[in-house]
Order: C-alpha cells, then structure tokens, then sequence
C-alpha cells in the first residue's frame, strides 16, 4: 500500500530525484566538523523565522500598543517569556554562528575563483542579517531599544549633504513615532526576511554549483576522499545545530528577553546597543566633533569594504604574492579580533563607571515598576507612559526628577552642590538634623539662606520640636502629647521670632501652619516667594500651572507627602 | 572509510536515524513556544476579568416608575493587553416598577442580536429586524424569538441603580451566558 502510494507521488511528482540531489551532493575531500556553520545558521535563522511568526500574532507595531504587546506576550501568553527568549538568544547566536562561517570559509580561501560571487552574496546576506538584528530591537519601544536605535538613525543623519534626508526617510519624519515603528517592522518582518531568503536561495545554489571549498590536498587524495553529504555531513551539521539550538534555549529559559521600560521621549537614558554593536558604539568614542564621520561612517564603510573586496584584492595580489589567501585570512582574522576587542573596551568602561551602574539599575527599577503598573489593570489605551499615572507616588517621581531635581539633587550625589535635597523630606529625621545644621549642603548650605540658626536646646527639647513640626503635615502617626510639648518650645526657643503659625506669614521666614502637608507644599511651589513663604529670600523658580499642570502638581506633592516615612539618604 | 557509499547499510541506517532523530529533537524544541503561545488563547484567562463588577446607569430619581428607558453600559474594558476607560459593552431597557425594584433587559435580541426598540404606540418592545415582539417584561408576545428579552440583574445601592452586565447565546430556547 504505502509502496504504491510511493510509486504513484514519484510518477507525479519526481520527488525521489529531488531527494538524491539534496542527499547526494559530492564533498569533495570528505565530510568535516569545519564546513557546518552554513548549515548550522540556516537552521538558526529558521527558529527565528517560525518564533517570529508566533511572536506576530501578539505584537502590535504602534507606540501606544507596541510595549503594552510585548509586556503581553511576556506576562499574559503561555510559553510566551521562553518564545521571546529564543527569538532574543537566536539573534545573538546567528551572530556568532555567522563569524565562525566567515572564519572558516576565509581561511579556506573560498573568496577565490571561482567563488567569487559566492563570497559577495554571503556578503550581502551579512548585511542582511545586521540590518535584521538593528531593526527588531526597536520594535518592543521600550527605553533600550529607543535609544539604542536613535543612535544608528542619527548617525545616518550626520552623512554628508543626503544625511537629514535619508534619518527622515528611515525614521518616516523628523522624529520617533508610529511611522518609525511601522518602517522598521516592515523591514524588520517582511522586506529584510524575503530578502534573506531569496538570497540564502542564490547563496546555496551557488555553494551548489562549485562545491566546498577543499582543503588544500592533491586532487587524488581529494577523490579518494569524496563522499556524499548523507549521511556523515549532513549528521555533522544537524549535531551542531541540535547543540546550538539546544545552547539558545537554555538561555532563553533561564534568562528569557530583556523588556525596559516603556520608551519615554523625556526622559534621559543610558543608550547601549546590542552586544555585537558595541563595537562600532566603541568607536564613535574616538571621533569626536568634526571627525564623527570617521567613527561612524569612513571606517566602518572601509571595513565592509574591505569584506565585499575580498575577490577581487585577492585577484590582484595573488599573481605577485604566492599564498596570499593566508594573507588575506590572516589579516580579516586580525579585524574581527580587533572587533571583538573594541567590543571588550566598550564593556570594561562601562563597567568601570559608577555612573553607568547606577543608571543601569534605574533603568531596570523603573522596568519592574512599568510591568508592576500594568499588571494592575492592563495598559492604557493612551500608551504605557500613562501607566505612572495609575500611581501618583511614581508619576510624582517622574515629574520630580524631570523637574525639580535640576536644583534639588538626588541626595546620594556626592559632593552635594544642590538646593535642599527632598528624598526623606519633612521625616522626623530630615526635621530633626535640619534644626541642628540648617546650614548643611543636604539642607540651605548651597543656598543664600543663612539667617537660620543651628539649634543647640536640649536633645529632648530637640525631639519635642521635631514632633510638632513633623504634625503639621497631617501625618496619622504623630505622638500628640510629645507635639503639644513642642508647640509650648515653639516660642520659648526662638522659632516665633521669624516663623509664624497664622498660615499667612511674615516675610521674614515661611509660615509653618501645616507645614509639608500635600496644601502646603503645592501653595509653595506655587510661589515660594510670597509673603506665606520665603518673600524676599526666596531663590526658587516659580511653578505655575503651565510648568507644572494641576495634574502633575498632585503627584509631586502626593510623592513630597510620601517621602515622611522615606529614610534619608546622606549620611 | 575510503568509499563510505559503500559503507554498510546498517551504519548508514544507524547515522541516518540519528540525523532525524537529532533533527526532530530541533523541531521539538522549536516547536514549544510556539505551539504554546499559538494555543495560549485556549487556556483559561490567568486573570478573570471582571465581568461581574455592576455597572451604574443612574440614580432612582431618573427612572419614571412603568416607562422603560434606554441606558447605555459604559465601563472600562481591557482588550489582551490595551485598558480603554469609558467603553460602551451594551446597553438596557431599565423599568422602575410601582414597588421600587427595577426591571432591565438587554436590548440585544435572543433571535439574530438585532438592538430591541421601544415601540411607544403599542406600549411594547419590538424587533426592528424580523418583527419580534416583547411585552414590557420581556416575555415574548409574537415573531421568530426563540424566548423572551434576557433579563440583567439589578443591583439598588442608595439612590444609585447599577447592572450586572452579561452577554447570552442567540437562537436558542435556552438562556445560557456567553
């Protein structure tokens, strides 16, 4: 039955010769473990191919929709975190697995006759495959990916004279936006994939049509040698893609895919690209103002240059030169190495950089915080920035850092050149050590303010003090008793002579009726230099409604509120 | 191994058994997530939403006691990963009955799912569509209706009237939820 059925598809079809030709391909000088990257990347680029059509059916190309999507993926579908894991760890590894192709085939010469064209459609197809891996990171819009793609846009508008032009013609404008993502999913989705896969057609029948490239032995030797490729080669080969694909998925399940938080045009962010373009990230380091193109363009350009001319160098030179595909190999190792090591340099300044950590780990903060958010109730269909909206303490955050701490630092900064820094503001213990030492750099010490004396009284005094004006800002947990003490200390040591508690002011000194309660701080802000507040002393700018809208006022003061039970953070 | 073509045919076997097997153990993998997030929508939500949350339409005072009046159901919908605030799911035909309670029907009717009107001459609810006919109640008076209006429990809290909004199969005799 089955042999009929056989018989009958042959007749038809002529299946059996299609299969004897893929099996029985001659390799010449026998199967080796060197010749299995090409296959190995093919196999490679096929799990990008089907995980990337399972990662279509939930991405959603819109800056509203686009990390909400990813998130989705991430949190809400099954085996989701572990598809976007492989499709992240696949890329990396096509990476690899495509240096070691371009390795071996060098150094077995295969840029020679009559493989010349052959060499430039792997050429091609690297191109290819980098123009695949810059435009998928961009697509989850989240802040790495952002920034990281501005980059490579921007260096395309420092071209010369076409520059501007050719970053709108990318970016689908003049800035980041849905045309950006739409573009570069196109790209990234269908052109570049149908691209690759015509040109992985021309490259294989090419590879084909001349064979492997031999190791250099007499040709007898070579034909004693021969054999087909099943079942040794084609073993080899599927041994190492098992082990490669097996590598990738192990670190998709232990690591998964990085997702930052959601791409914020405002905010500021260390921008680092991928692993295999730090190198070219490395270099713009060295060329700086008008030398940039240098960096960016000139000797990047030469590199691939350099690649593509492979051929033809190697034409030139070899009627002079005996030998000189050793040369040639040799020398492209070096520039890979030389690669690799731009690449290191790149990471150890980074690691070096304290600065650097401490962006990094702000950066990953505000992506658990991002997902923490949207595990609350889904993203807004406004965009995942409106996520902090959902909780005024984080959005406050937000709109301190954006706005308010160009003056009042953060206060682990070190050495401390700011206004009064507000993490831990109007705590017991930020009360407490400002009375002691209002002159500090934490507090009025990089200020004008100097009218302030240190208070000396009594530790118990100190404390009864703290507490009363630690009551003014509506807090539950105040000790009453302890704050009616103060209130008694409040004209007997001296406050009264400038501050007043009538909740309109004197001018002198700011009024302290509910002072740091969430009333008090927006009146402030408002306008620090009313009679209320500072009046002639004050040297903070003024935040009205069109600086700081009603609705972000709200979160400032519900995050200045909150920062009571925060614990300072200068020693 | 200077000819292996012509290599034992059982080595051969053996290598080409491990090639698929090493080959399908690729596809498995692969196939994993892929299959897994291609059939995830299959599985039940991993968070329920809550369908049941009442939606408010309006204080007491704004229904009149035997006249039906239209509302419609407007509340926050999570779509897969986008929130919308304010979404219209459906809406109701609201009756304050004489002893204070409240009737509400959906409009959708259980025939095709066409909107119910108010069919103020004849003081019933009417099917623009294929000429169903509903008394005021919601019992099925004439047309291809396979059962009367769904009814949607009403919730009294104070002065406000809030509806546990559900959706029903359509054509069937039988009331079951979607």
């Amino acid at each position: 039955m089955l042999k009929r059925l056989e018989a009958w598809l042959e007749s038809r079809t002529g299946y059996r010769a299609l299969v004897h030709a893929a099996l029985h391909e001659r390799v010449s000088g026998g199967a080796r473990w060197r010749y299995v990257f090409g296959s190995a990347v093919t196999v490679l680029i096929l799990v990008q191919a089907v995980t990337g059509i399972a990662l279509e059916l939930y991405y959603s190309p819109s800056t509203t929709d686009a990390w909400a999507s990813v998130n989705y993926i991430q949190t809400q579908v099954w085996m989701g975190p572990l598809l976007r894991g492989v499709h992240h760890w696949g890329a990396s590894a096509i990476v690899v697995v495509v240096a070691m192709h371009l390795l071996q085939t060098a150094w077995a010469g295969a840029f020679r006759a009559p493989r010349e064209m052959n060499w430039l459609a792997g050429f091609v197809l690297f191109q290819i495959i980098l123009g695949l891996a810059l435009t998928g990171y961009l697509l989850p819009w989240d802040q790495k990916g952002y920034w990281a793609t501005q980059v490579a846009t921007s260096i395309a508008g420092t071209l010369p004279v076409i520059g501007p032009k050719l970053q709108a013609f990318l970016q689908g404008g003049t800035s980041y936006g849905n045309l950006t993502l739409t573009r570069f999913h196109t790209l990234h989705v269908l052109l570049l994939p149908a691209a690759l896969f015509a040109v992985i057609g021309v490259h294989v029948a090419l590879f084909r049509k001349h064979g492997v490239t031999p190791p250099e032995l007499p040709s007898e030797e070579l034909a004693r040698r021969e054999e087909p490729f099943f079942p040794r080669q084609l073993l080899y080969d599927t041994v190492v893609s098992a082990v490669g694909v097996g590598i990738i998925f192990m670190l998709a399940w232990r690591l998964g895919a990085p997702l930052d938080a959601p791409a914020d045009p405002s905010s500021q962010y260390l921008a680092r690209p991928e692993w295999y373009f730090l190198p070219l990230f490395q270099l713009l380091k060295y060329f700086e103002g008008g030398a940039e193109l240098v960096g960016t363009v000139i000797l990047p350009g030469l590199a691939m240059g350099f690649l593509a001319g492979l051929p033809f160098i190697h034409t030139a030179l070899s009627s002079r030169v005996p030998r000189v595909h050793r040369l040639l190999a040799g020398a492209l190792t070096l520039g890979l190495v030389g690669v690799g090591g731009l690449g290191a340099l790149a990471v150890r300044s980074d690691q070096n950089d304290p600065a650097v950590a401490a962006m990094a780990a702000r950066a990953h903060e505000e992506a658990v915080e991002a997902r923490r958010l949207a595990s609350l109730g889904g993203v807004p269909a406004s965009g995942p920035l409106d996520l902090y909206r959902n909780d005024p303490v984080v959005w406050g955050q937000r709109a301190v850092v954006m706005q308010c701490q160009k003056c009042h630092m953060a206060c682990d900064a070190v050495p401390y050149k700011g206004s009064p820094c507000l993490e831990g503001y109007a705590s017991r213990a930020w009360i407490s050590r400002f009375l002691l030492n209002p002159r500090a750099p934490h507090f009025f010490g990089n200020t004008k303010i100097d009218d302030m004396e240190p208070y000396t009284g009594p530790q118990e005094s100190l404390t009864a003090l703290t507490e009363f004006i630690y009551s003014q800002g509506g807090r539950p947990d105040v000790t009453a008793a302890l704050a009616k003490k103060g209130e008694a200390l409040f004209d007997s040591e001296g406050c009264a002579s400038c501050h007043t508690l009538d909740g309109v002011g004197s001018g002198l000194a700011p009024d302290l009726k509910g002072w740091a309660s969430r009333e008090w701080t927006s009146a402030f802000i408002r306008a620090p230099g009313s009679t209320r507040f500072f009046g002639e002393l004050n040297e903070m700018e003024t935040f009205d409604h069109l600086r700081l809208p009603e609705a972000d006022m709200q979160a400032v003061t519900a995050w200045l509120h909150a920062q009571a039970s925060q614990p300072l953070k200068f020693p | 191994m200077s000819d292996p073509s012509a290599a034992p045919s059982t080595r051969r076997g053996f290598l080409g058994a491990l090639t698929v097997l090493l080959g399908g153990a690729i596809a498995a993998l692969a196939s994993v997530p892929v299959l897994g997030s291609l059939f995830s929508p299959l599985r039940a939500p991993s968070r329920p939403e809550a369908e049941d949350a009442p939606i408010p339409v309006g204080s007491v005072s704004e229904f009149t006691v035997g006249v039906p009046r239209r509302v419609e159901l407007i509340r926050s919908v999570t779509d897969a990963w986008s929130r919308s605030d304010a979404t219209t799911v459906g809406a109701a035909w609201v009756t304050r009955n004489a002893d204070g309670t409240f009737i509400a029907l959906s409009t959708i009717c259980p025939h095709l799912g066409c909107g119910v009107n108010l069919d103020k001459q004849r003081n019933t609810f009417a099917c623009p569509c294929h000429t169903s006919a509903f008394s005021l109640a919601g019992s099925r008076e004439a047309g291809p209706a396979p059962r009367g209006m769904d009814p949607l429990k009403v919730e009294v809290r104070g002065e406000q009237v809030l509806i546990h909004y559900k959706r029903f199969k359509q054509g069937i005799p039988e009331r079951e939820v979607v």
